[in-house]
């Protein structure tokens, strides 16, 4: 995996910008293949760009400004895996070299009997191909031979639910180097994740500040009023303490972590991306007033994505959760070691 | 010549700073919450002195540490743990950067090398009873006659001004024009006649901001910093340093220490509203850090502090309150007795009523809002119908 400099860093953002000032596209998956950006976390022998949670940050941040990165943080998910422990897999592979998406299932009760599973996991993003972690191991299989039920989540998005009876599949990596392997790739998913909530964050409060300049009641414009004012300043001030958040841990993940370290960076900036995302789209439907409720609202889709990403992989009191029991960093304790040492 | 101190390897600071607190700060001066008077600080602060280590932002040739920002809050990180007391250090903070930038080469020498040498205690006179948010309507008159300048009237919330040699002040030398012109900033020595000074003692139990009154207090119009009618610029450039430090996440990581003592003496460290409360303590710590670390690199990068630095002080100033609210609250009865502190025990109402202050002093928090209303995201300014 490589770091991104800042001249390769602005080129992939402005590529991504340009990408969203065109059409709607028929077949994102194929575009988002034809840039590389679906698979930027495989290596590039195999068609991938060899990039980290950096790049695919640019380009989840990028493509949610206008409301279009799925499937890029699900992907990026399943393709880090593959690239951390079966980069030479069929799986990997086609999604590097043709395209065909991968989605993670690294939750719910799949069991394996004789390399076949059996079980049912929901929750489970489209894909041609699904990876199962199930018992220690890694399985993978065409999407094709499970049976799945559809419905779709508040962005629109449709979400299988997958059911195995004794299906055939192929084992592809197990053990301690899957176990920290999907470890890593769940963390730096969480940091992609939060990019995605920020570029959310930061076009509903742009949205939110021009209908304030605009907008005018009692004759003169909602700007002048102070409490919206403070209430405008009071986003504006949990974008500010998110996007150093974000900018930071982003950072100090792409040049590498010890496990816990990247656990505790992945927690901290999404819960508070989390936080910010969630009273970003509350404060901003609340300045709107009644077109803040409705559909055709430009906040709409937005608000709906934010919805959407929040519970997954961790909403603000889970992550905490889990941040407890790693450990806290703050602590009296290593205050007094430190002191001592 | 000084020491490079930001080509040091970050470790080897903080070691070096370990070591000299420990050879050079006495113990009982350590991990004192209360104010201790000058008297009895000096000692520590002329060590500091003496070691060229009194002025972490200074740049080198005039005695200081020349720190970038993000050396600088080490610096601080590594007081802060060590429990060095609460200095008289106004001169040092505030007005030094003001002298440095906008002193005359006499000023300069004058004053920056008795503050950094503890000679002089300065105290900053700006609050009046009629001007406090409204800094700018401030009505201390400063009558300008020849080579001096006679000064009448009152200045209020006046930190350590009964322990300070010399007060830097707002007076208002013209009524012509906008209220933030006509304003000078003039370096007062409190010895001058005509200055009395009445301590205010605030809900923590602490006398340490006064009231100053000035009767026909005259000094040199050579006291006058950064020229006649023209001192609002001087003011607003140290308000952006003031700003910074009362962005610094160093009170909300001492609050999160007193949280977890206080927590576990009351045996709720397995309870789950509790160890979520501390994990979120730290959580604004640590991203008040991120917060605070980005605003030092554009310091450091850009060499001035943007109009943003006020989110910067109102998320720390007010996650040390959420910190200090819950403090009190996992203390219970227990936290509202023996109110004044003693060293190495938390004190839950000391800290609640100390995390009052700091997002009222320096701009109070809503002036911060209003300010980012208006030059930050450009609301209100728009014509109206």
């Amino acid at each position: 995996m490589s770091m991104l400099d800042g001249d390769m860093a602005r080129m992939l953002a402005d590529s991504v910008a340009a990408y969203t000032r065109g059409p709607a596209s028929i077949d994102p998956v194929v575009e988002m293949h034809d840039q590389g950006w679906l698979q930027c976390a495989l290596p590039e022998d195999i068609g991938g760009l060899g990039f980290g949670p950096d790049a695919a940050a640019i380009i989840a941040g990028g493509l949610a400004r206008s409301c279009r990165a799925e499937p890029v943080s699900a992907t990026y998910l399943a393709a880090r895996l593959l690239a951390l422990v079966a980069p030479g897999s069929a799986a990997a592979r086609e999604l590097g070299e043709e395209g065909r998406t991968v989605g993670l299932i690294h939750h719910g009760g799949v069991k394996v009997q004789a390399a076949r599973l059996t079980g049912t996991a929901g929750h489970v993003p489209p894909a041609q191909t699904y990876l199962v972690v199930a018992e220690g191991a890694l399985f993978a299989l065409p999407a094709a031979t499970i049976k799945t039920l559809a419905s779709r989540r508040v962005d629109g998005v449709t979400l299988e639910v997958a059911t195995f009876a004794n299906t055939e599949a192929e084992r592809i990596a197990e053990g301690a180097v899957l176990e920290a392997a999907l470890r890593q790739a769940l963390a730096e998913t969480r940091l992609v994740i939060a990019a995605e909530l920020m570029a959310h964050v930061d076009v509903m409060l742009d949205l939110t500040l021009e209908h304030l300049r605009t907008r005018q009641q009692f004759g003169q414009s909602l700007g002048h009023f102070q409490a919206l004012q403070h209430k405008a300043v009071d986003l504006y001030g949990q974008t500010l303490v998110s996007r150093a958040v974000l900018d930071a841990a982003i950072a100090r993940a792409a040049e590498g972590m010890a496990p816990d370290d990247l656990d505790r960076t992945a927690y901290r900036a999404r819960a508070r991306l989390n936080d910010t995302a969630m009273a970003t789209a509350k404060g901003a439907i609340q300045m709107f007033g009644a077109l803040g409720i409705t559909e055709e609202s430009p906040l709409a889709p937005h608000i709906k994505r934010v919805l959407a990403m929040v519970p997954w992989l961790g909403t603000s009191v889970e992550l905490r959760r889990q941040y407890a029991r790693l450990g806290r960093v703050l602590t009296r304790s290593t205050a007094a070691k430190d002191t001592a040492a | 010549m000084g020491r490079d101190w930001n080509a040091m390897d970050e470790g080897a600071f903080r070691a070096e700073l370990r070591d000299f607190i420990a050879r050079n700060c006495p113990d009982e001066l350590r991990h004192v919450r209360l104010r201790m008077p000058p008297g009895t600080t000096m000692p520590w602060y002329r060590a500091l002195w003496k070691s060229g280590m009194i002025a972490p932002g200074w740049p080198e040739d005039l005695g200081g540490m020349a720190l970038t920002p993000e050396r600088h809050l080490v610096y601080i990180e590594e007081m802060e743990a060590a429990g060095t007391p609460w200095l008289h250090d106004s001169g040092v903070r505030n007005l030094g950067p003001a002298l440095i930038a906008y002193g005359t080469e006499p000023q300069k020498t004058e004053y920056l090398p008795k503050i950094a040498a503890g000679e002089q205690i300065w105290c900053q006179g700006y609050s009046e009873p009629g001007a406090g948010s409204d800094l700018a309507s401030l009505r201390c008159a400063g009558r300008i006659e020849g080579e001096r300048m006679t000064i009448n009237g009152q200045k209020i919330w006046t930190t350590s001004a009964h322990h300070a040699s010399h007060c830097f002040c707002l007076v208002r030398t013209s009524s012509d024009g906008p209220k933030q012109h006509g304003i000078t900033f003039v370096l007062v020595d409190m010895q001058t006649p005509g200055i009395t000074v009445r301590p205010i003692r605030n809900l923590g139990g602490e006398d340490d901001f006064c009231e100053v009154f000035f009767d026909d207090v005259t000094v040199g119009t050579d006291c006058i910093l950064g020229g006649r009618d023209d001192g609002w610029k001087v003011a607003r450039s140290l308000l952006g340093f003031e700003r910074i430090w009362a962005g610094s996440p160093r009170r909300a990581m001492k609050a999160l220490g007193e949280l977890e003592a206080v927590v576990e003496a009351a045996g709720l460290e397995d309870d789950g509203l509790w160890q979520d409360r501390l994990v979120q303590a730290e959580f604004d710590t640590l991203d008040g850090q991120d917060l605070y670390r980005r605003f030092a690199d554009l310091v450091s990068t850009e060499g001035q502090i943007g109009t943003e630095v006020s989110g910067l002080k109102i998320f720390a100033t007010e996650s040390f309150q959420k910190i200090a609210e819950w403090t009190l609250e996992a203390a219970g009865q227990g936290g509202v007795m023996d109110v004044t502190p003693t060293p190495g025990r938390p004190a839950p109402a000391f800290t609640w009523f100390e995390s009052r202050a700091p997002a009222i002093f320096s701009g109070a928090n809503e002036i911060h809002r209003n300010i980012l209303a208006r030059r930050v995201l450009g609301l209100g300014r728009e014509g109206s119908k």
